[in-house]
């Protein structure tokens, strides 16, 4: 135990770029290893052995020639519910975790998450709607495609809502931003308190749960999702240079208004996607940028790769919690985030944040 | 790197600017001052492309700013702004780094950017944890990785304590000998005449000088631009600019020529009684005291009074009596000052001051009163007064 701190420690301190790699695959392994053993968690109890002979049958080439006794509940259980709500919640914890990051270097404000454009009142009021009037116009996917057409129209709506002559300064946006999500809201309060039989629902929704989510809902929002980060990533260079400024960035040959509303477009598809499949799930996309930029530095080489990974494995773990901490019952995971991770943030800013954010 | 910027036109709600016509020399330190609001940052601006003006050109050797776009404009502009946000966590080696962002960070360039502003102990601290100063030292020190020929800066010496003004400064000046094209914006009038070559004065979204500052510079000028008045001292080591009292009311300057380390009396008494003052002290021991008449007989081109006291007469013998025929010729109201009467500072209420003007003898308030009168008068004349 005391190696591997010092293991750590000794990280830290190895400069540049060999230091970002091996931050990036260590958390890398801990979510793997997470994945593998949430598989374990849940209602029902399978055998450690049953679970990892179901991985195995699913690699690409091994998997047609191995050939082991699996039942057929335990493979549906692990294939078409565990893994889905596994993936799910890697893809979407990724999406806010990188979301919360560009938002925060592009509006430069600590407290700002994507949510702040318009997107979780958007999809709210697209997926409110569709349970609200039981609107079938897309299927069996209503709910989560009317939760990412509105997220997308209200931050468009924020967007254009926000241009002062030929720019959207960053104050303006966020403004606008909270008050059509406040406007919105309250429509989406109106609607549910008009149609209390479909409560329960709603605020399912709206409180985020990962549950019953299918592989051919995930295929399309893991896409988008892993697109996006990769795009954000090759754009960290631009994501530094705002955090010093627009007047900085536009002398160190940035077009600001362009790249705000690339980088803005990317997050609002990305997140609204993962919206659209899991509800509202707070906390991830404002807390784990900080946690990157306090344990691996401000640089956005290293904070969009590690807030995608660390809100990937936070939100997997806040799901193995909201299986299984109550015998029988799933806890929306919009709960497990706020209750644990809240507190474990304000631990980790006493004992590391030593003045970062006192100016 | 020449700019040329011509009929520059730009409006916002609050404010508008037009400037018909600057031109930024190559390798040189342009500094672009005048009072809060009169749209030196908003020039800034518009010179290195941020704002668009409505109308007018900005050109950098011949190419318009307005089609440098991204890469090419930031391969030839560098700016350093006046106000700077605080990233969260970023060490000032990324700070630094982040001026050429889409290329790998170069150790070495780095270390050589650093150490031109002897900052290369900041190299691993946290950007948030320095001092203002330090900060501003590592954003130049951005600038300089940059590695572009032009280098703007807007008001980089606003809330430094003095060794670090001092030190960016002197950096500044660095910039110039690294043969790199200067534009500062500067509040400091002292600064504008110390260390810039040429300057471009503002007030209310106009340009109302421009010019090299050793001759542009009068206290009419700095009182049209900065609705104060200013009394200057210039001595063989430099000219200094103090401001005065806003409230009180100036007339037109005066040019008092006197001797090395002026005790102030003669200034600060012609000052007391109204008189816009700009001091030159001639060095009477120097050898090249000719060179020095020269620098009087140029500065005096601006002034239509001209006071010089008896001791520099006769220190300076022939040269100063050339002089002053030479000043008879242009008209100007010549006053002579008896120095061995000369009050000191201290007892400057106590006693009265006398003149010996061409024999006949008056009171520094008298002859305040006649150049008063003199300027009020509709008929204005630069008859030799007896």
């Amino acid at each position: 135990m005391m190696k591997s701190i010092s293991a750590l420690k000794a990280i830290r301190k190895t400069p540049g770029r060999v230091k970002d790699i091996l931050w990036i695959f260590i958390i890398a392994v801990i979510l793997f290893i997470t994945t593998v053993f949430s598989a374990l968690l849940g209602p029902v109890k399978l055998s450690a052995l049953t679970v990892f002979d179901i991985f195995f049958t699913q690699l690409p080439l091994i998997g047609g020639l191995l050939h082991f006794t699996i039942p057929e509940t335990s493979y549906v259980i692990v294939v078409f519910l565990r893994e889905p709500e596994i993936i799910g919640a890697i893809i979407v914890g990724a999406s806010l975790g990188t979301g919360g990051a560009v938002i925060q270097s592009v509006f430069r404000n600590p407290i700002t998450e994507p949510y702040i454009i318009g997107i979780s009142s958007g999809a709210a009021l697209g997926a409110v709607s569709a349970i609200v009037f039981s609107l079938t116009l897309f299927g069996l996917f209503s709910v989560q495609i009317m939760a990412f057409i509105f997220a997308l129209i209200v931050v468009l709506a924020v967007y254009l809502f926000s241009f002062h002559g030929s720019r959207t300064p960053p104050t303006y946006l966020l403004l606008t931003g909270i008050s059509i999500s406040l406007f919105i809201s309250s429509i989406v309060g109106l609607l549910i308190y008009t149609n209390i039989k479909l409560e329960n629902a709603a605020f399912f929704w709206l409180l985020g749960s990962l549950q019953g989510i299918s592989w051919s809902e995930l295929l399309p929002v893991s896409a988008v999702v892993i697109a996006s980060v990769a795009v954000i990533w090759s754009m960290s260079g631009q994501l530094n240079a705002f955090q010093l400024g627009e007047a900085y960035a536009h002398s160190v040959g940035i077009n600001v208004e362009r790249t705000k509303a690339l980088l803005m477009g990317i997050v609002a598809l990305s997140v609204s996607a993962a919206v659209s499949i899991s509800g509202l799930i707070g906390f991830v996309g404002l807390i784990i940028p900080h946690i990157c930029r306090l344990l691996f530095g401000g640089s956005n080489r290293i904070v969009i790769p590690t807030s995608a990974l660390l809100g990937a494995l936070f939100l997997l773990l806040a799901d193995d919690a909201a299986r299984t901490a109550i015998n029988g019952e799933v806890i929306p995971v919009g709960i497990v985030t706020g209750m644990i991770g809240i507190p474990f943030f304000l631990y980790l800013l006493r004992r590391m944040a030593s003045g970062t954010y006192e100016n | 790197m020449k700019i040329d910027a011509r009929d520059i036109e730009y409006e916002n709600q609050n404010f508008r600017l037009n400037v018909d016509h600057i031109t930024i020399e190559e390798g040189s330190i342009t500094g672009i001052g005048g009072p809060n609001g009169s749209g030196k940052s908003t020039l800034l601006k518009i010179l290195y492309g941020y704002l668009k003006p409505r109308k007018g050109t900005v050109l950098i050797d011949g190419n318009s700013i307005s089609e440098l776009r991204g890469s090419k404009a930031a391969g030839k502009i560098s700016v350093v702004q006046q106000e700077t946000p605080t990233p969260m966590n970023f060490t000032v080696e990324n700070i630094v780094s982040m001026s050429r962002y889409s290329e790998p960070v170069d150790d070495s360039k780095v270390r050589e950017s650093l150490e031109r502003c002897g900052i290369t102990h900041l190299r691993h601290r946290k950007f948030e944890e320095l001092s203002g100063g330090e900060r501003r030292l590592v954003m130049i020190a951005g600038a300089l990785y940059q590695g572009t020929e032009i280098i703007m800066l807007d008001e980089p010496t606003t809330f430094l304590d003095v060794d670090k003004e001092l030190r960016v400064v002197d950096l500044i000046v660095t910039l110039k000998q690294l043969g790199k094209t200067v534009i500062v914006v500067l509040h400091d009038v002292n600064l504008l005449y110390r260390i810039c070559n040429r300057v471009v004065m503002m007030r209310d979204g106009k340009v109302v000088g421009e010019g090299y500052p050793s001759t542009m510079f009068t206290p009419d000028l700095l009182r049209e631009i900065y609705g104060i008045s200013f009394l200057s001292f210039t001595t063989p080591e430099g000219t200094a600019w103090m401001p005065y009292n806003r409230s009180e009311e100036r007339l037109e300057g005066v040019l008092v020529i006197e001797e090395e380390f002026p005790r102030l009396g003669l200034s600060y008494n012609l000052w007391k009684n109204g008189m816009g003052v700009a001091s030159f002290s001639i060095k009477v021991t120097d050898a090249d005291i000719d060179l020095q008449l020269d620098e009087i007989r140029h500065a005096s081109q601006r002034y239509r009074y001209v006071v010089i006291t008896s001791r520099v007469v006769n220190a300076t013998g022939e040269g100063m009596k050339e002089l002053i025929a030479e000043f008879f010729r242009d008209g100007k109201l010549l006053f002579l000052v008896d120095s061995e009467n000369e009050s000191s500072l201290v007892s400057i209420s106590d006693r009265e001051n006398y003149f010996r003007i061409f024999g006949v003898e008056k009171t520094i308030a008298d002859i305040c009163l006649e150049i008063k009168e003199v300027t009020a008068s509709t008929s204005l004349s630069y008859g030799i007064r007896k």
